[in-house]
């Protein structure tokens, strides 16, 4: 089947710049006149300075929300059309036979990851590929900056178990870094450095994604057809939701996700944005452009860039490549984090990541469209503040209307007062307008499903409904929560405040109590002592601010319910918050599951797989296996043999419990002290020592 | 009436563990842990740990199970393709 050749760069552009200015039109025209009628609406009595703030602020959110609306808009338009003359991978190509004269790299970086969740992924896609008679076409690298010794070991023998099971001998590769310079991106980097001018493209993914073997095909095929891609961006469905916030994210990625990202598309075209994983790259504009820079001055907003995805499109795109979304593409997945808290957790590192953007806003030679996306990135969280400020302010209004008394004469004596004077219908038509804003687009993708006949993959029509009014409830009363974080994160990242945020203690019940008290005392507080206050001084206030309020005063449930993995359960069960995945789930996430459901073969040793440094030193053929993989074969100096030979001495006194982290890394990484006690463990005849160890 | 183990039972028997442990550890066939192991304590002739497993350990390395020396010129496992470097230079 011939490819399809693609429109030219000059007319995308000239399209996408159209596009974007009736964008920029469509959001500023109708701001201005929101604008105007909440000045209006405010008292003239507060002063023209408060009810400046308020109404600029106003602009700024309603401007920011329009965007979402006629995002969505837009990707209705597109997905009722029969075609897309834009679309990056069109229907013709069906990801049969490609070339064969070069092979694509999948790359998985990882950092103390699950291990064993990972090397099923890894394994599913690399059975997907031969399935399809496609491996010969991929290679595969594990590229670990793991720096947990006993997830280090696990990686080793998690590596060699698949090579030897799945044949993937010469095919599948694992290196790890000593040091984890630049993080992710500095991983792929040190990739691209060694062994990237092997590869024509290279397709990154995360811990927790996948892609199947036909839509990997299909996207190097896409790259092949059209030269002057420089990254395409496959739209990741959520997956394997457990716990209840997760399942309200995944059915939101479902239901919406695809209008919103034919929406992105629409406007972008060539200049989307690279969200850092699910997607593919062409190797030798990356390595020639694409090199990160280190920001002057010092963290936050100084230093090694965080946020390396956004800055790497602007980078491709500013080197002439073109970044895409292949927004209708199936078979890219990812996983949401499980509770509240850990997505802040996440949100922690993206805020200061994206503030970070504001010292590339003006670099020179990128496109406008990248600045106003660093922009985007940087009010993505910014909005947050934007919001608080305005709720303060508004409430600042309303405790001022009512303590101060208004003057009926402000411009002296007179036979007529100036009455103030109120527009309810106005005010309606106002909110009106921003809750159609923000639902329109929300109804707009759910007629579509409709329309398309896709209400029994969610459940049914009823069921899909009801699920609806559980994601706006979840979503309406979590976003309060989820605002308060943003601004603290936002103001002590600008201020250069460290904030503790280190993972949560999680079982498989979700958040606890304590965690959740710890994290959220402190808005619950703010919410309940904001909301007695409006309630008291300003009753009809108090009803518009109550959703707001309610939201921070029960955060600390929300946060713990929401996580657990038994109210995802009870809600599946109930047929609710059902994703086309859960009804029909395609071939690779079966296969995942199946391998994630493998039993362990027979171990006659009973040292826990999660304990790789002490398997390294018991169990005979790991210790052979990670010695035999060990790069570092130079001798100690003298100091350092020393050192090392007196943390073998308290091993085997005291056990593998007496050694850091750090010392069992510095073992781990010496021959001579691996041999020596990797022999005296077995022949330790102490049988309390012995034990330590896991020997009889 | 309780019975008591015999000491030197008891230590041939957690010797004799240790050594079949070991080599079930690489892998081995059954009947060939236990060939062994059983010809590892006849070399030692004294019943004691670390001179088991050294004896065992020698009869690996003689029967190419163990490999005794990781510099030398035998092909030692590698993860990785060779390299192929290029360099990858920040732009201003």
């Amino acid at each position: 089947m011939s490819e399809k050749k693609y429109i030219s760069q000059d007319i995308w552009e000239r399209f996408g710049t159209r596009r974007r200015l009736l964008l920029l039109v469509l959001v500023i025209v109708p701001s201005i006149f929101a604008a105007e009628v909440m000045f209006s609406l405010l008292p003239p009595q507060s002063g023209n300075w408060l009810n400046g703030i308020i109404t600029t602020l106003f602009a700024i959110l309603f401007s920011w929300i329009s965007i979402g609306f006629w995002s969505s808009l837009a990707g209705v338009l597109v997905m009722v059309r029969k075609c897309d003359r834009f679309a990056a991978v069109p229907a013709a190509l069906t990801g049969q036979n490609l070339p064969g004269d070069f092979r694509t790299a999948l790359l998985f970086p990882v950092y103390n990851e699950d291990i064993r969740k990972v090397a099923e992924g890894v394994r599913t896609v690399w059975r997907n590929l031969r399935q399809k008679k496609l491996d010969h076409h991929f290679d595969l690298y594990i590229l670990s900056d793991t720096t947990d010794p006993d997830v280090w070991v696990t990686e080793e023998e998690a590596w060699y178990d698949l090579i030897l099971s799945e044949g993937a001998s010469g095919r599948l590769f694992y290196r790890r870094r000593k040091s984890n310079l630049k993080k992710k991106s500095g991983n792929i980097a040190d990739f691209c450095r060694r062994w990237g001018i092997n590869y024509r493209y290279m397709v990154i993914f995360d811990a927790d994604s996948l892609m199947s073997a036909l839509t990997l095909a299909r996207i190097v095929q896409a790259m092949e057809a059209n030269p002057e891609i420089g990254i395409l961006q496959t739209p990741p469905k959520s997956v394997f939701s457990r716990s209840l916030l997760a399942r309200v994210q995944q059915f939101a990625n479902h239901l919406y996700g695809p209008v919103f990202a034919a929406g992105l598309h629409y406007w972008q075209l060539g200049d989307a944005q690279y969200w850092g994983h699910n997607a593919i790259i062409r190797v030798n504009p990356f390595m020639s452009h694409c090199q990160l820079p280190k920001l002057t001055g010092k963290a936050p907003l100084g230093g090694e860039i965080l946020s390396h995805d956004f800055v790497e499109s602007a980078l491709m795109r500013r080197a002439g490549y073109g970044v895409w979304l292949a927004y209708d593409l199936e078979g890219s997945y990812e996983q949401n984090p499980p509770s509240l808290i850990d997505e802040l957790v996440r949100d922690r590192r993206w805020c200061q990541g994206n503030l970070q953007h504001s010292r590339l806003i003006f670099t020179k030679g990128f496109f406008p469209t990248h600045r106003a996306l660093f922009i985007h990135g940087i009010m993505s969280y910014g909005s947050a503040l934007l919001w608080l400020f305005f709720l303060l302010a508004s409430s600042f209004e309303a405790i001022r209307a009512v303590i101060v008394i208004p003057d009926y004469f402000p411009k002296g004596p007179s036979l007529f007062p100036d009455w103030p004077q109120y527009f309810p219908l106005w005010a309606l038509t106002l909110l009106s307008s921003t809750a159609g804003l923000l639902f329109l687009s929300k109804a707009l993708a759910v007629v579509l499903v409709m329309v398309k006949g896709g209400a029994r993959t969610f459940g049914g029509f009823f069921r899909m409904n009801l699920s609806i009014l559980v994601e706006i409830l979840v979503s309406t009363f979590l976003a309060p929560v989820r605002m308060l974080f943003h601004s603290l994160f936002v103001v002590t990242t600008i201020l250069g405040v460290k904030v503790n945020w280190n993972a949560q203690n999680r079982d498989n019940a979700g958040t606890s109590w304590k965690v959740a008290l710890r994290f959220h005392w402190w808005g619950s507080f703010l919410g309940l002592i904001w909301g007695l206050l409006m309630y008291r001084i300003s009753p009809g206030f108090f009803l518009w601010l109550s959703p707001v309020v309610s939201g921070l005063a029960f955060s600390l449930p929300l946060s713990v319910w929401t996580s657990r993995v038994s109210w995802g359960d009870l809600f599946q069960r109930l047929g609710l918050l059902t994703t086309p995945v859960d009804i029909n789930p395609p071939e690779e996430l079966a296969q995942l599951v199946e391998n994630l459901q493998r039993t362990q073969s027979y171990d006659p040793f009973n040292i826990p797989l999660d304990q790789g440094f002490v398997r390294a030193l018991v169990i005979p053929r790991i210790f052979t296996l990670h010695t035999a993989l060990a790069y570092n074969r130079r001798r100690p100096s003298k100091v350092k043999a020393i050192r090392l030979a007196a943390l073998v001495s308290r091993a085997l006194d005291k056990g593998p419990n007496s050694l850091s982290n750090k010392e069992k890394k510095a073992l781990l990484s010496d021959q001579s002290s691996l041999r020596n006690l990797h022999r005296e463990i077995w022949n330790l005849y102490d049988g309390e020592k012995a034990a330590r160890w896991g020997l009889p | 009436m309780k019975k008591e183990i015999d000491p030197v039972l008891a230590t041939s028997a957690r010797i004799c563990d240790r050594a079949l442990l070991y080599v079930y550890g690489l892998n081995i066939p059954p009947i060939n842990c236990l060939e062994l192991v059983l010809e590892s304590l006849q070399r030692a002739q004294v019943q004691s740990m670390p001179l088991v497993m050294d004896e065992l350990r020698k009869l690996l390395f003689a029967r190419g199970i163990l490999r005794k020396d990781l510099n030398s010129d035998a092909p030692i496992l590698t993860s990785t393709p060779p390299l192929n470097r290029r360099s990858m230079i920040s732009e201003k």
